[in-house]
């Protein structure tokens, strides 16, 4: 599993670098896969509409109408036909690749289960969805699904007769069933849009929306496809022929080829135990350990910062409990919880100023806590190589090793665990020249905000702020991924010539 | 750095490349479902072989059995198996005895059963047993057919229009 889930990784890495050449990070294709999923949904669901309009559900009238709407109809409606289409094709691309994603940088397992989760019943009607779409246009790739379709069914004993039956005699088929389909073919995406809508209820400020350049991009290539190459039907179905050579869209069909010549038994029981295999995926081993944050109401002051900037909406804002002088205080719901730490870099009493041995604070986390990070950065501090200015690294855990294995650091679960008062900590008790934090690639935060809280931490326009007195020319942050060590390197020299230069010149002086 | 223009190339070159890979694989590569120089004849029907006839014991024979099992008359639930015999040109191609369905075998006989032929003239001979106590098949039937490529000729089975029919 492990083997598996790295050489993905390693793909993804690889691959994600070379786009965020070509489109910058916030615009990189592989870094918004889940939000173009959601554009490509709406795409169809607007083009559906639209083609619904001019369908005509009966057996004779299908086809027709499909057709008359792609060729003879204004130019809009063929456009828009083959929009449907290609928008359903690239939602189950960006959605097998976002799942692939998302497993390949192990952010399905713990408390992510339930994005999982839902993410497989989204597949599961996306998949349901677009073959009943195939189905309705009634030409000789319908005519192919139902047959194999209604085969496959009948291999379980639940059907007296053989319901592939109607499909193989022209007299059996009526128009109940056409309309039967288009209501599936309605009530299917209406699931979808009710279960995405769970899908993303554990995340906060979830990225379903791309920036609108990488949106505009995505239309563009829909259109142009659209224009260049439009979709296309069969011939007219007709019961009294078997259909022969079939284009196949194989983002949709790909295992009816299977379905039609393996044995039934070999793919149902493969395609449930496949099923089974990737909904069970965040209950198999390797296991990991769960950490989770702890409200200590006794510093907590209910003022809300953890629960603004928690990313897996893991905390509620309650009435107090304790009779203290608050109206709320903090309730951390332990299956939300994934152990970023972000809200213990958010709370107002997590400073390492303080004298008390614990640094209690109101939410911390148990490993490594605040009192750990203190320590860790004391450390660091001490092991600061002879030469050169003395750079104290934050290092996020998913960043480049470069960084966590740097002598003088400290690694978090997340940089913005770090609250901003380390980092001023760090440069007033001279333990250190300057300050780099080191987090994880540009707009693919593993903890989903965590890039976007250190920025507008450190640019004063988030609490906790970076103090005012501390010198921003002391501070650097590299948001750079696993594979970019490289790159972490030569941000760390660029930053220490800089240090070096500023130095030389206060001596001057 | 690269520069604006390049990089724009660039996401034009991938971008167009998404789409070409989009439109590819939504009719490519082609899939035969079956071969363009075959026809094909697939038998088609359910059919429910009479129930065997009740048993109704005699007065003596009711008061050897058990007091739990004396019931005047015993008509059981189950179908018995139909065979079915399908001659393509003089070769036997299906000569099966076909259990019924249903929980309790109460159900029908389905048969869902394709064959794929060489197109051209056929003759075509049928026949059906749906009575486990008789030797001879209580249904025959004799079809010349003239099958063109792709042609898919149902075989169907309708006891009241008088048995095996072809469409
Ligand atoms: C119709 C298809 C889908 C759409 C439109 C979609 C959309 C999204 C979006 C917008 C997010 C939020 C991203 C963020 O804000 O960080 C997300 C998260 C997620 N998706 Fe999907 N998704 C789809 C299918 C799937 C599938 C099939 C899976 C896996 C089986 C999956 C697994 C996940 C996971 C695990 C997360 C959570 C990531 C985290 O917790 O950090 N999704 N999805
Ligand atoms: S550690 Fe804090 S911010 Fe992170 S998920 Fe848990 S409660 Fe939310
Ligand atoms: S940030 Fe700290 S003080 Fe504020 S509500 Fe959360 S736990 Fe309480």
């Amino acid at each position: 599993m492990n083997l598996l889930r790295r050489g993905l990784l390693n793909g993804f890495d690889r691959a994600e670098a070379l786009l965020d050449r070509v489109f910058t990070p916030v615009h990189n294709p592989l870094k918004q896969l889940g939000a173009l999923g959601t554009l490509f949904f709406a795409v169809v669901i607007v083009t559906g509409v639209h083609l619904y309009i001019g369908y005509d559900t009966s057996v004779s009238g299908a086809y027709g109408s499909v057709e008359y709407l792609s060729v003879s109809a204004w130019f809009l409606a063929g456009v828009a036909r083959s929009l449907h289409r290609y928008a359903s094709d690239a939602l189950v691309l960006v959605m097998l690749l976002h799942a692939a994603r998302e497993f390949a940088r192990d952010r399905y397992r713990g408390a992510r289960w339930f994005s999982w989760v839902t993410g497989i019943v989204a597949m599961l009607l996306v998949y349901g969805s677009g073959i009943g779409g195939y189905w309705l246009v009634w030409d000789e790739l319908a005519q192919f699904i139902a047959i194999v379709s209604m085969e496959w069914l009948d291999w379980l004993p639940i059907f007296g007769e053989p319901i592939a039956g109607i499909f193989v005699a022209p007299d059996a088929l009526d128009d109940r069933f056409f309309t039967l389909l288009i209501f599936l073919h309605i009530a299917l995406p209406l699931m979808l849009a009710l279960v995405l809508w769970l899908h993303l209820q554990r995340i906060s400020r979830a990225a379903y929306r791309p920036p609108w350049r990488a949106a505009l991009g995505a239309m563009a290539m829909l259109v142009g496809l659209s224009v260049v190459f439009p979709a296309v039907s069969h011939p007219p179905a007709d019961l009294a022929r078997l259909p022969a050579k079939l284009g196949l869209d194989w983002f949709y069909l790909a295992a009816y080829p299977l379905m039609d010549r393996l044995p039934r038994a070999a793919t149902w029981g493969g395609g449930v135990a496949l099923l089974i295999l990737f909904t069970a995926l965040p209950w198999l081993p390797p296991l990991r350990r769960r950490v989770v944050a702890v409200v200590d109401l006794d510093y907590c002051n209910g003022c809300g910062r953890c629960n603004d900037d928690c990313p897996y909406n893991a905390i509620a804002m309650v009435a107090r409990t304790d009779g203290k002088p608050f109206e709320t205080q903090a309730v951390v719901n332990p299956g939300l919880c994934v152990g970023c730490g972000i809200c213990v870099g958010a709370c107002p009493p997590s400073t390492p100023f303080r004298t008390t041995v614990d640094l209690p604070t109101g939410i911390d986390l148990p490993d490594p806590s605040l009192k750990d990070l203190r320590g860790q950065t004391l450390a660091a501090a001490a092991r600061h190589q002879a030469g050169g200015p003395r750079v104290l690294v934050f290092a996020c855990a998913h960043g480049p090793a470069a960084a966590t294995e740097f002598p003088a650091s400290v690694t978090l679960p997340c940089v913005a665990m770090l609250p901003p008062s380390f980092i001023d900590f760090a440069l007033s008790r001279h333990l250190a020249d300057g300050v780099m934090l080191a987090g994880c690639d540009s707009s693919a935060c593993y903890n989903r905000l965590g890039e976007r809280w250190t920025d507008e931490r450190l640019a004063g326009k988030r609490d906790p702020r970076l103090r005012a007195r501390v010198d921003r020319a002391r501070v650097a942050v590299s948001w750079v991924g696993r594979q970019s060590g490289d790159e972490f390197r030569a941000a760390l020299s660029a930053f220490a010539a800089r240090l070096s230069a500023r130095a030389a010149e206060g001596d001057k002086r | 750095m690269i520069s604006r223009i390049v990089r724009w190339a660039a996401q034009l070159v991938i971008l167009a490349g998404i789409a070409a890979f989009i439109g590819a694989l939504s009719v490519a590569p082609a899939f035969t479902y079956r071969p363009a120089d075959m026809a094909f004849i697939r038998i088609n029907f359910t059919h429910g072989a009479p129930r065997a006839e009740c048993w109704r014991p005699t007065q003596a024979e009711l008061t050897k059995l058990p007091p739990s099992q004396r019931r005047p008359n015993d008509c059981p639930r189950e179908r018995p198996a139909i065979v079915l015999r399908f001659e393509l040109d003089g070769v036997v191609l299906l000569d099966e005895s076909l259990p019924p369905s249903g929980l309790s075998r109460d159900s029908p006989s389905p048969i869902y059963r394709g064959f794929s032929v060489a197109p051209g003239p056929h003759r075509l001979h049928l026949a059906m047993r749906d009575n486990p106590r008789t030797k001879e098949y209580d249904y025959t039937s004799d079809f010349d057919v003239m099958l063109s490529p792709q042609q898919n000729l149902v075989i169907g089975f309708d006891p009241r229009s008088g048995g095996f029919r072809i469409r």
